[in-house]
C-alpha cells in the first residue's frame, strides 16, 4: 500500500526526471523553489501529464506511458492541499468543505460535514467566507476538503509558508493526527529542513529535476550525498 | 407622444431583449469553448464571431439575407418546411441583434472566464467534480461580473440595432419599425414633433438601463 512513481516530463528548458516510492508514511519533497517538487505533485494529481512513466497509487494504476493508461484527475482520489489552499472565494467554509463530495448526498453528506467540521475545530465558521478567516483556518479548511471525500492520498504543498509560528506548530500537530487517523501516505512539499525534521518519515531531496537523495531525516543530516545536499541542509 | 412611436418604443424592447435571452446562453457557450477547448479551428471560430464587431451592420445584415433570405440556403429550407420566410417579420429584427450583439457577449464572458484562477481550476478537479461540474459550480459563478456586463452590453447594442435590422427585417410601421428605425423614418420625413418624442424617450429608457445595470453590477459584489 502506497504510492511508487517513475516519472519524466519536460518543459520550457526544465527536465523531471524522478522516481520514488512511500508506504502510509510522512514523505517530504524537499529542494528549492523550482527543484520540480511541485511539479511532482502535479503529475501525480493528473492536473500535468508526464512524458514518460508510470504512476500506481495502492497498486492502482493512474498513469502508465507504456500501456496507454492516464486516469483523469478526478478520478484518482486523492487529497490536494495547494499552496494557497484554493478556497473557492463565492462558497462558505462548510460549501467549500463538502465540494469535496461529489455525488454524495442527503444525510451522509450532512454527516460527513459535520464530522470533518468537528475533527478540525470548524463549526463556529460553518457559514464564514474563506476571506473572513485566518491563514491557520483556511488551511484547515483546506485540509477538511482535501480529506472529506477519503482520500487514497494526501498531498501539501508548502502547507507552512504563510503561516505564523503558532499556526505552524498547530498544523504539524494536526497533520500528524491526520496521518494516524486516516492511515494514508502523505506527501508534503518544504524547502525548510527544519520543519520536516521535526514530522517527516522519510525524505526525498530534489535537486534541479532529479532525486538527489532518499532517507529518514536523520540518515540525511549524517550523511549527505554529496555537497550539493550538504549544501541544501546548510541553506538552513 | 403618440402610438405609433410608443409601438416603435415597446418593439425596440421586446426585440432586444429576447435577442439578449438568447445571447446569454448561446454567448456563455462559445465563450467556454474558446477559452476551455483546444481543437483545430479555434481561431477560425473567434474571427468568426467577432466579425460582426467589426464590420458595418448592413454588410452583417447582408450576409444574413443571404443566408436566411427566401432563395439562402438556411430561408429555402425554413421556408419550404413551414412556409414562413423570417424576413420583414419581427423575428428577423431579433435575429439581426442577435449576431450584432453575440460578438460582445462572447469577448466579455471569455475575458471573465479566462481570469478565473487555474487553481480553483485544479483544486475542483481534484476534489472529484467533472469539466462541466467545475464550470457551472466555479468558473460560471466567479466569472459573474464579467457575464452580467456582456449581457448588459448584449442587450445596449441589441436596442440600438439599426444597420443590419433595415436590411433583414425593413422598416414596417407597427410590424419592425424599431424605434431607431423609427426616429430615422420621423427624420426622414420632417416630421420633427414625432422625432423629438421619441428621442427623448429612447434616452430616458436608455439611461434608466444604465442605471439599472450598474446599481445591479455593485450589488454583485
Amino acid at each position: 500500500m502506497g504510492i511508487e512513481l517513475k516519472i519524466s516530463k519536460q518543459v520550457k528548458g526544465f527536465d523531471l526526471d524522478a522516481g520514488w516510492e512511500a508506504g502510509r508514511e510522512l514523505v517530504a519533497l524537499f529542494g528549492r523553489s523550482g527543484a520540480g517538487k511541485t511539479m511532482t505533485l502535479k503529475l501525480i494529481a493528473g492536473l500535468m501529464k508526464p512524458d514518460r512513466g508510470h504512476i500506481r497509487v495502492n497498486g492502482e494504476t493512474h498513469f502508465d506511458s507504456g500501456a496507454r493508461i492516464d486516469l483523469k484527475t478526478r478520478r484518482r482520489c486523492l487529497g490536494y492541499v495547494f499552496q494557497n489552499h484554493a478556497l473557492l472565494p463565492h462558497m462558505s467554509v462548510g460549501q467549500n468543505i463538502a465540494y469535496g463530495l461529489a455525488g454524495v448526498r442527503g444525510d451522509e453528506r450532512r454527516e460527513r460535514l459535520a464530522e470533518m467540521l468537528s475533527l478540525f475545530g470548524l463549526e463556529g465558521l460553518k457559514h464564514s467566507l474563506p476571506r473572513d478567516i485566518s491563514g491557520g483556518q483556511q488551511q484547515r479548511v483546506a485540509l477538511a476538503r482535501a480529506l472529506i471525500g477519503r482520500p487514497r492520498l494526501l498531498m501539501l504543498d508548502e502547507p507552512f509558508s504563510a503561516l505564523d509560528m503558532p499556526a505552524r506548530l498547530e498544523l504539524r500537530s494536526v497533520i500528524r493526527e491526520v496521518q494516524s487517523r486516516f492511515s494514508i501516505p502523505v506527501v508534503l512539499v518544504t524547502h525548510s529542513f527544519s520543519e520536516l525534521r521535526e514530522m517527516a518519515d522519510r525524505v526525498i531531496v530534489y535537486s534541479r529535476g532529479r532525486v538527489a537523495q532518499a532517507g529518514s531525516p536523520a540518515e540525511i543530516e549524517a550523511s549527505p550525498a554529496g555537497p550539493e545536499v550538504a549544501e541544501l541542509l546548510g541553506l538552513e | 407622444m403618440d402610438s405609433s412611436a410608443l409601438l416603435a418604443l415597446r418593439l425596440s424592447l421586446q426585440v432586444a431583449l429576447t435577442a439578449t435571452i438568447m445571447v446569454v446562453p448561446a454567448g456563455i457557450f462559445f465563450a467556454c469553448v474558446l477559452a476551455r477547448g483546444r481543437f483545430r479551428g479555434r481561431d477560425l471560430l473567434d474571427v468568426a464571431l467577432t466579425l460582426p464587431l467589426v464590420l458595418p451592420p448592413t454588410v452583417t445584415g447582408y450576409y444574413l439575407v443571404v443566408l436566411f433570405g427566401r432563395n439562402g440556403p438556411i430561408g429555402s429550407r425554413v421556408y419550404a418546411l413551414t412556409g414562413w420566410s423570417i424576413m420583414f417579420t419581427w423575428e428577423a429584427a431579433v435575429l439581426a441583434s442577435f449576431v450584432v450583439a453575440l460578438p460582445l457577449m462572447v469577448k466579455t464572458a471569455r475575458a471573465a472566464f479566462e481570469s478565473v484562477e487555474p487553481q480553483f481550476v485544479d483544486a475542483s478537479r481534484t476534489l472529484g467534480h467533472s469539466e462541466a461540474s467545475t464550470f457551472l459550480k466555479v468558473v460560471l459563478p466567479l466569472s459573474r461580473r464579467g457575464v452580467i456586463a456582456g449581457a448588459s452590453l448584449a442587450f445596449a447594442r441589441a436596442l440600438g440595432e439599426f444597420g443590419a435590422t433595415l436590411m433583414l427585417a425593413g422598416n414596417i410601421p407597427g410590424r419592425t419599425s424599431t424605434a431607431p428605425l423609427a426616429i430615422y423614418s420621423y427624420a426622414g420625413s420632417g416630421d420633427w414633433p414625432r422625432a423629438n418624442g421619441l428621442v427623448l424617450l429612447f434616452t430616458l429608457v436608455a439611461a434608466g438601463f444604465l442605471y439599472v445595470a450598474s446599481k445591479l453590477n455593485a450589488r454583485i459584489f
